[in-house]
């Protein structure tokens, strides 16, 4: 006899629909798996058995086959255990259920018959809602992250005896009620920017970062609050649009960090890698492949602290997500594209003692040492870096006489304001300036009649490459909206190039510290 | 290999008669004994229900080379699949329902029979 039980697997950050279809025939006993299976399906076997015995029911000793289709895409994961031992149970005529064929079911199985949380059930519930499913099974740990998908009844059980009770109808599940979007004030934030003394010109730069999503990098010798003021970017940033929340829960959902690893509510995520960070733990890897680094960090911050201390093909592999907002990580089964739009945020000591340029403390670092420190970071990196900013070490009457600093919540409203022009001029909510192409910059960053003049000037004399040249448009654009001006103005154009410190002759960047 | 003084194929014979006296006892109805053929040999062939059963016979008279069971290891395993293929193939019967039993017999070194132990279902074809 044969079964068919819908279930769904996951790839990159989407699932998609899989029929488990089970025959028992006779034959010579036997229990196989087809349609590309990984090693932790084809374990299944022995889980899916221990797991019907010890529900209260038996095996027959029959030739059991069991397909997954669509069966040339690999399968992996544990996943099917669950769906497996209800289609062995049905084709086996062990038991009568109803409700299948719009049902679909999820979830490992223990030895015991308990179900453990899978991965990825926030994609799988929405697989299961464009399948045209009425409602799926999970194991009752996932079921709040399955409940967040509206039109779905959602059932939360903890043993494949309590999946059995439901779906012959002796015991039927509850349906768990949808969960609520997150609301936008949701996790409140431990940090604020009111807490950072002085620095007055890098709060202004992670501003128009944050308000035009700016690539930054912050240079400054070691314990002037560097660290700081990158952990507080965050909470100036505006709540995550309703769409873009869902997408950062379907990312940890499939990365395994729901709840827990997750930012709560609307909060935007902050990654921050060690520089220890593999190359493929930032872009995303393993088989089958999950997100990296630069894929958590989607729609929020990506912080890398001492950024020429991480590897060398690390930092190189960060260009092409940079350049592309999205990453594809390709293996010889399938290629997968997550997203991976972010906001880097950068932090790097001016050489490897990280006194270079400091007015109180020598520098220890011969000019050699100093060159090829700061050669690691590749041009090309740094082109796609908007904003250089220096923090430089303060004084004692810096600190003692910082008045009371703005908090996080003023800085917001302003930001808001800047991201509401944006989204106005581009239509679209959540492009941001750093996004524009070179076609739309040049029809939208049109500068008043002072500003193409002295862009040249400025251009010539700092000797920045046409890609620097873009940058600075695309950040006076940014100061602008802040303003909230129209036109861009050489005042916008003056305030950009500001921000472009290493783009300066050699010797100029190392004494401008 | 066994300790002198105990004919090996004596007390593969006291152990077989044991297991199907045991078998019988529990409703196998014995078809055949000891079916050869040049790849090896089945032990015990039975039905039971609507079921044929191929059973493996192990007998032991101490435990120090491990218990009966673990004497059936996948190698034996798979050679006892292939055997059954082989006779159900013979007889055009490949779809009948059948099974793999495995009979643990403990002996006495004078040849008496301690203790039978049937496992139902003991092992399957792979993949």
């Amino acid at each position: 006899m044969l079964a068919r039980i819908r279930s769904a697997a996951i790839h990159g950050i989407e699932a998609y629909p899989v029929d488990v279809e089970v025959d028992v025939g006779r034959g010579l006993p036997s229990f196989a798996i087809v349609g590309l299976p990984d090693p932790a399906v084809q374990e299944a076997k022995e889980r899916v058995r221990a797991a019907i015995r010890n529900a209260g029911y038996d095996i027959p000793p029959r030739r059991i086959t069991v397909n997954l289709a669509p069966a040339d895409i690999r399968k992996a994961g544990p996943a099917f255990d669950l769906p497996m031992a209800i289609g062995v149970l049905t084709a086996a005529a062990q038991v009568r259920l109803r409700g299948l064929p719009e049902t679909m079911l999820v979830g490992e199985l223990s030895l015991d018959g308990t179900l453990r949380p899978i991965t990825g059930t926030l994609p799988v519930a929405l697989a299961a809602r464009a399948a045209g499913m009425r409602a799926l099974v999970v194991p009752d740990r996932n079921g709040p992250e399955a409940s967040l998908v509206p039109g779905l009844a959602v059932h939360a059980a903890r043993t494949l005896a309590e999946v059995l009770g439901h779906l012959d109808g002796t015991a039927l599940l509850p349906v768990l009620p949808p969960a609520p979007p997150a609301a936008a004030g949701e996790g409140e934030d431990d940090v604020d920017f009111n807490e950072v003394r002085g620095h007055a010109a890098a709060r202004r730069a992670l501003e128009i970062a944050a308000a035009g999503g700016h690539n930054v990098l912050l240079l400054g010798p070691p314990g002037t609050g560097k660290t700081m003021l990158a952990r507080r970017v965050p909470t100036i940033l505006p709540p995550l649009e309703r769409s873009e929340a869902m997408v950062v829960r379907q990312i940890y959902s499939v990365a395994g960090l729901l709840p827990a690893g997750a930012p709560a509510g609307r909060v935007r995520p902050f990654r921050s890698p060690h520089h220890t960070t593999s190359a493929a733990a930032m872009t995303g890897g393993g088989i089958p492949p999950r997100p990296g680094e630069v894929t958590l960090a989607h729609h929020g911050v990506l912080f890398m602290d001492e950024l020429p201390e991480f590897r060398r093909d690390v930092l190189e592999a960060l260009r092409q997500p940079m350049e592309d907002r999205v990453v594809t990580v390709a293996r010889v089964a399938s290629t997968v594209r997550f997203p991976a739009s972010f906001m880097l945020l950068a932090a790097m000591n001016p050489c490897p003692c990280g006194h270079h340029g400091d007015p109180a403390r020598d520098c220890l670092c011969t000019p050699p040492q100093v060159r090829r420190y700061r050669a690691r970071l590749s041009g090309p990196l740094l082109d796609r870096i908007d904003l250089h900013v220096g923090v430089p070490r303060l004084s004692g009457d810096d600190i003692a006489l910082a008045g009371g600093a703005e908090s996080s919540c003023v800085m917001r409203g302003r930001v808001r304001e800047a991201r509401g022009r944006q989204t106005a001029r581009f239509g679209t909510p959540g492009t941001t300036n750093a996004l524009l192409s070179a076609r739309q910059l040049r029809r939208l960053c049109r500068l008043d009649e002072s500003g193409p003049a002295f862009l040249r000037t400025a251009t010539d004399r700092l000797a920045l490459s046409a890609r620097a040249h873009d940058r600075v448009l695309r950040v006076a654009r940014t100061i602008a909206d802040l303003e909230g001006d129209v036109t861009v103005t050489a005042a916008h154009v003056a305030e950009a190039i500001q921000y472009r410190v290493l783009d300066r002759p050699a010797a100029g960047s190392l004494d401008t510290l | 290999m066994y300790q002198c003084g105990v004919d090996r194929a004596a007390l593969g014979r006291v152990g077989e008669d044991a297991a199907v006296a045991a078998l019988a006892a529990r409703g196998y109805l014995i078809l055949r004994r000891n079916v050869r053929s040049r790849r090896g040999e089945i032990d015990l062939i039975a039905a039971q229900g609507s079921e044929l059963v191929f059973i493996e016979v192990k007998t032991r008279t101490t435990d120090d080379r491990g218990r009966p069971f673990d004497a059936i290891h996948p190698a034996k395993q798979r050679r006892l699949v292939r055997l059954a293929r082989a006779f159900l193939h013979g007889r055009r019967m490949e779809d009948r329902g059948c099974r793999f039993d495995a009979v643990g017999v403990y002996v006495t070194r004078d040849g008496r029979v301690r203790r039978v132990e049937i496992v139902p279902h003991a092992f399957e074809a792979q993949g």
